[in-house]
């Protein structure tokens, strides 16, 4: 095992696997409790299209991927909130747009064709260094964020209407939220790619928030969660050789089911004890 | 008490979807005042608090709220939802939400005052001892007691409850109606009952709402005008008995 972590690559793989996951850990949290998990897809969908762009302009992917796929998020919470588009549909539209953007973009790049693959999977086996400062910048974004707007999070999140009522930019904190998806999931791309990203952000939250209702906990909760699954999906995949993301997303729902069964053990034995 | 009038709505009206629903209201809060908005459903009670607080903007007329265009006084006023759009899933105790209440300005946080504010309200609705059970695992009255501690949490100048007794029991019905007059004594409060049964002896303002605002003054004139709102006899209102010995209204 040490001597595994004397590859650079190994330890990036780890670096990386705890900065997706306080990304994925804080942003998660909002997604499962505000019920955005849907535009949440439409948004990491319509980051292709920012990666295709990048690759079109022949610059570094991540680059473009973080202004189009912010842009498309605003977009997405505006739209949906018109009264004459429908929700569901607005986020449809562009999840299916931004992929074939994507791809449009890739077929129109000079030169060799690209990794497509690897931003549709994910490998975390091949983050480079300077990735690892963009993750770990927007983190600490992501964190100054939920630190300066938390309460204003969760009100929107347990109760619209009332938020309004009180003062609260409803709007204008709706849209802070995506925005903050928006950047984990630029974030996360690499890692587990534009498919599984989804699993990510909501499956930690999901198994933590069985066991704890309050919302730091929750978040805390997540990441912890979310880095041990990562990890562990990491060297079963190295010793298996399987792909590292989907084994990592695997896991955390054999990890889901067994904590729904812990649940009810738990709820069994308080019952008898 | 010195009154003066924190709310005045001056020949309102406002549509939904083109038809309209309140015609040329005109009426005035003032401060300390216990007010009964009533009328049929559908007669335009919930509009109105929205267009008091500024979640509705009218089609014509002006309605002023502590001297402000409304939606500019929203830090002391405290509302109360008919329907409240809450999620049940969310993780919150009954504290957390009650704590809500107490938000004040964009990017700040909760201190000991609204701790203990928090506290306070809880206490008054008789639900303390619940406060750090999840929010799922109350009754609907219950609910309801919490939603108003989140209101009255607020400390508001102005306390808008919409459909406030909804699934209380007669006993808490009772009891709350206590608590608006002890909460009159610091603000005005102004409450929205369908139900002309539910109006006691000692709320001495009426509104009456059904599309136009039929009445608004004192209780004792109100009797023939509810009759013409409701097209039904409401001897009820003049006669001020406690609203728990009469008998409803037959339809
Ligand atoms: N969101 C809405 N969209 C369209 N029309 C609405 C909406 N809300 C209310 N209305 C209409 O506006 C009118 C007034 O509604 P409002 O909710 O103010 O009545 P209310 O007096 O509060 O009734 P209730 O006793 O049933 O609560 C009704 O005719 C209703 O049909
Ligand atoms: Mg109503």
């Amino acid at each position: 095992m040490t001597d595994l972590l004397s590859y650079e690559f190994i330890r990036n793989a780890l670096i990386a696997a705890v900065l997706v996951n306080i990304a994925c850990g804080i942003v998660g949290t909002y997604v499962v409790i505000k019920r955005i998990v849907f535009i949440s897809g439409g948004i990491s969908h319509a980051a292709f299209g920012g990666i295709g762009l990048g690759y079109y302009a022949g610059i570094d992917p991540v680059m473009t991927a973080i202004p189009f796929t912010l842009f498309s998020a605003m977009a997405m919470g505006i739209l949906s909130k018109k009264a004459k588009i429908n929700e569901d549909a607005a986020i449809g539209i562009f999840w299916a747009a931004g992929m074939a953007l994507g791809i449009l973009f890739l077929n129109l790049a000079p030169g060799y064709a690209p990794d497509l693959f690897s931003y549709l999977f994910g490998n975390i086996l091949t983050v480079p260094v300077y990735e690892l400062y963009i993750m770990g910048a927007l983190d600490l974004i992501i964190i100054i964020t939920v630190a300066i707007f938390h309460r204003e999070f969760s009100s929107i999140s347990f109760d619209e209407e009332f938020s309004l009522a009180i003062g609260i930019p409803v709007r204008m904190i709706y849209l802070v939220m995506l925005g903050m998806v928006a950047l984990s999931v630029v974030v996360m791309i690499r890692v587990v790619g534009v498919i599984l990203i989804i699993a990510l952000l909501t499956i930690p939250a999901t198994i933590c928030r069985q066991f704890t209702f309050k919302i730091r906990n929750l978040i805390a909760c997540s990441i912890a969660t979310g880095i041990v699954f990562t990890i562990g999906g990491l060297i079963i995949s190295y010793f298996a050789d399987l792909a590292p993301g989907a084994t990592i997303i695997l896991l955390l729902t054999a990890a889901l089911g067994i904590s729904y069964f812990v649940k009810k053990i738990k709820i069994i034995l308080w019952k008898y004890m | 008490m010195e009154k003066k009038v924190i709310v005045s709505l001056k020949n309102v009206y406002f549509n939904r979807n083109g038809i309209s629903v309140l015609e040329d209201i005109n009426l005035s809060i003032e401060s300390n005042d216990l007010m009964a908005i009533m009328g049929p459903n559908g007669g335009g009670k919930t509009t109105l608090l929205e267009l008091i607080l500024g979640l509705e903007k009218p089609l014509k007329g002006e309605v002023l709220v502590f001297g402000k265009t409304p939606g500019k006084s929203r830090n002391i006023i405290g509302y109360l939802q008919q329907n409240p759009t809450i999620d049940l899933d969310f993780p919150a105790c009954i504290f957390d939400v009650v704590l809500m209440g107490r938000y004040r300005k964009l990017a700040g946080g909760f201190g000991k005052d609204d701790i203990s504010a928090a506290g306070e309200a809880l206490k008054k609705v008789g639900m303390f001892e619940l406060k750090d059970r999840h929010i799922s695992q109350l009754s609907g009255g219950q609910l309801q007691r919490v939603l108003i501690a989140r209101a009255i949490a607020r400390d508001p100048k102005l306390l808008l409850l919409d459909e406030p007794l909804n699934s209380i029991d007669p006993e808490m019905q009772e009891y709350i109606y206590k608590l608006l007059l002890e909460l009159r004594k610091e603000m005005a409060v102004v409450y929205v009952t369908h139900d002309i049964g539910a109006i006691p002896a000692y709320v001495e303002k009426i509104a009456c709402v059904n599309r136009k605002l039929f009445y608004h003054g004192p209780k004792e004139g109100s009797l023939g005008k509810l009759a013409e709102a409701y097209k039904c006899p409401v001897e009820i209102v003049a006669h001020g008995i406690p609203h728990r010995i009469l008998g409803r209204h037959k339809k």
